[in-house]
């Protein structure tokens, strides 16, 4: 009896403690970020492409730098950024709880998890859809191929329902093997556990060019579903989630007036223009009644470049994988990101 | 001196005012926890609510022995993970019993070899972290065994590959039922007719011979007698893997492989110092009477080891539970897997870890209380 109640009793101080961190979270977020000093940001720990240590040890990556941006926002400092490393199970309730500001774990925007969960998604900052990629010598070549394959999931995400439907209405089956974490999800599939792994368009591609046979394995080229992406916060600041909304506006907006990591110094000293003063915060006071310093745009690009610079460190003309823009090319060329006006 | 110091110096009234003032700290405590936690969870707009569970579930689950499908309700998917979880816990607590003992004696076995051997076994695993030796049993189980187009053929219709172990399925028919329910009566039977043959000083063949005879032939009589022709599907080999067959995951054998050798190391010290704990006259006295050493365990020593064993050993069958949790990190499909896709899918992290802890407190409990009566029952043979 002693030890039931003993039980009991740990199992509610467990959940009164969670709370307690539940409490501290004061609803004004970016004082609370400031009086900290520092931007709590959950990462993956290691998605080439998203968020991985680079040969100096720094960690890099596109979501990697959506959390710079933000601290270059809301602290001045691109640098002032704690990474918490989690896994995608691990995400969306550490954010709840308060544990981090954001995370930038490429969340597939969902209608669900906007309304139902309380998050506020930025962006998407990144257009793609979920992919297969399968070994050549299966000999499978397009998706209908994959009736009663193994696939390789990472465990906590919506891949597994999506997958499900998608197979479901065609009456195909397959057995799911969900791993947690991705780095091993993609050793089990080089081994053969898997026939079929899956996951976003890009990171498939950062993922095969890592394999140790890259010429082996095949991204089929339809996706089964698509993802928009990008990183959340919670929905309980408004003042909060503009901030981050605006962000990545800002980061898109540089892109199209041509203002890059490099010059935004001497944009902001010599350009002539109003509409770049204003957006730089020489003009105009819209940073600060944001809640920001005036100039924060130019602190945020300083720190990480323009939407166009992220992309192709990570994912473009810099990367490994040189993807295409796509969807992902400015309105003006095509694709779908934009900003609204900046006034 | 005034009466209320006298009263303080009577250490009844001292414990009692310690007493209520513990029980007071406590409830306040509780008090505290549950009013945050309210709070919190209206603050947050988080209510609280377990519908969800009737709610369809769509995603694929792998094996499972209730037949979950998707489109089937959230509360069969975790009835499904809760299955293969009691299912790996009870093979689990079985094969290491067996195993442990074995282990036990061997590191008391006066062979040198065989109790170094035992005894590198129990110091490995118990010095290093079950999640690592899972990893392990999960990476050498997958890259010993051929891909299933070279899977080793084991018998006719049975195949082990990288993709686990199938083998042919029989259709049930209503003859197989019958045979069961007559295997459990003739058991029944078969033991009594021992105990009469006991009591009566039977030779072997009474003793033993009949008996058997009547639990197994009984059943396989009954069988052929009403058995329609069998029929299954044999596994066959389309497209990327065996169809029409039952299978056993790698991820099963080795979460069970890696759950037993790792629990067996624990538990074969507390068989072993059992054993130990029983005082050497024993021994001495069973030895004088001629007992050969098998009997003596048999006889004398176990049934007193039992005492000492079976407390220590409950607590190990509870963390071998509790452990078989890490399954999901090489992706086999217990109750945890289904609360991750679970929160996933709907949000519900606060119910799902509700779930979680629940089942596995009831399971503990349980467990415990299996072992309890047991105990008791050893208690009371002991007089």
């Amino acid at each position: 009896m002693l030890r039931r109640t003993a039980l009991a009793a740990a199992a509610l101080l467990g959940l009164g403690a969670a709370g307690d961190a539940m409490a501290q979270a004061a609803p004004d977020q970016l004082k609370t970020i400031r009086d900290r000093g520092v931007f709590r940001c959950g990462v993956y720990e290691n998605v080439p492409g998203l968020s991985a240590l680079d040969a100096q040890g720094n960690r890099v990556g596109f979501d990697v730098d959506y959390c710079r941006a933000m601290a270059a926002a809301v602290l001045g400092d691109g640098s002032k950024v704690e990474f918490r490393t989690m896994t995608l199970a691990q995400g969306i309730p550490a954010l709840k709880s308060g544990e981090v500001d954001m995370i930038a774990l490429a969340l597939t925007y969902t209608i669900q998890r906007d309304t139902e969960l309380g998050l506020d998604f930025v962006g998407p900052t990144l257009y793609s859809g979920h992919a297969f990629m399968v070994h050549k010598r299966s000999g499978a070549t397009k998706l209908a191929d994959l009736n009663g394959a193994t696939i390789c999931l990472v465990a906590g995400g919506i891949t597994d329902t999506l997958i499900s439907d998608y197979f479901r209405a065609r009456n195909m089956t397959f057995r799911p093997v969900a791993i947690e974490n991705t780095t091993q999800m993609y050793a089990l599939y080089e081994e053969g556990r898997c026939d079929v792994v899956t996951s976003e368009v890009p990171f498939l591609g950062m993922r095969r060019s890592r394999l140790r046979n890259p010429a082996d394995h095949l991204i089929l080229p339809e996706m089964f579903a698509k993802s928009h992406m990008g990183p959340v916060v919670r929905d309980d600041d408004r003042a909060y989630s503009h901030v981050a909304r605006w962000v990545h506006f800002a980061l898109v907006n540089a892109e199209e007036m041509g203002i890059t990591r490099e010059n935004v110094a001497r944009m902001a000293s010599e350009s002539r223009d109003p509409a770049i003063r204003r957006f730089l915060g020489v003009e105009g006071e819209i940073g600060i009644k944001m809640g920001l310093a005036n100039d924060w745009t130019q602190k945020v690009i300083a720190a990480v470049g323009n939407y166009g610079e992220i992309f192709d460190r990570h994912y473009g003309a810099q990367s490994v994988i040189k993807l295409p823009r796509g969807l992902n090319a400015l309105a003006f060329d095509g694709g779908l990101q934009w900003s609204p006006t900046w006034r | 001196m005034s009466g209320l110091a006298t009263l303080w110096l009577r250490p009844g009234v001292r414990a009692a005012v310690w007493q209520a003032l513990a029980a007071a700290a406590v409830l306040a405590a509780l008090l505290w926890v549950a009013g945050n936690i309210a709070g919190n969870v209206a603050r947050r707009g988080l209510d609280i609510d377990f519908g969800f569970l009737a709610g369809r579930a769509s995603f694929e689950f792998g094996e499972n022995l209730i037949g979950y499908r998707p489109g089937d309700t959230f509360l069969t998917a975790f009835l499904a993970g809760l299955a293969n979880t009691v299912l790996v816990a009870v093979l689990g607590i079985v094969l290491t019993t067996m195993v442990a003992t074995l282990l036990a004696l061997a590191r008391l076995s006066r062979n040198r070899l065989l109790s170094r051997l035992a005894w590198i076994w129990i110091e490995a695993v118990r010095n290093t972290p079950l999640l690592l030796q899972l990893l392990f049993w999960h990476q050498l189980t997958i890259r010993t065994l051929p891909a299933p187009r070279q899977a080793w053929e084991l018998l006719p219709g049975t195949f082990l590959s990288n993709r686990g172990l199938v083998f042919p399925a029989l259709y049930w028919q209503p003859a197989m039922g019958l045979a069961l329910a007559a295997l459990a009566v003739a058991i029944l039977a078969a033991v009594m007719l021992r105990r009469l043959a006991l009591a009566r000083g039977d030779g072997p063949a009474l003793r033993t011979g009949a008996p058997l005879l009547l639990a197994l032939g009984a059943p396989a009589v009954l069988f052929a007698a009403a058995a329609e022709p069998l029929h299954g599907s044999v596994p066959a080999l389309r497209g990327f893997n065996f169809q029409g067959s039952i299978a056993v995951s790698p991820e099963f054998v080795a979460l069970l492989l890696a759950l037993v050798v790792y629990q067996a190391g624990f538990m074969a010290e507390t068989i072993r110092s059992g054993i130990l704990g029983v005082p050497k006259g024993q021994v001495e006295a069973a030895a004088s009477l001629g007992l050969s050493r098998l009997q003596q365990l048999r006889r004398v020593v176990f049934p007193q080891a039992l005492w000492i064993i079976v407390p220590p050993v409950t607590s190990q069958y509870l963390s071998l539970t509790k452990n078989s949790s890490l399954a999901v990190a090489i992706g086999y499909p217990d109750l945890v897997r289904v609360s991750q896709v679970t929160i996933a899918d709907t949000g519900r992290a606060i119910e799902c870890i509700t779930i979680l802890l629940l089942v596995y407190l009831s399971l503990s409990l349980f467990t415990a209380f299996l072992m309890n009566l047991y105990n008791r029952y050893l208690m009371r043979r002991r007089g």
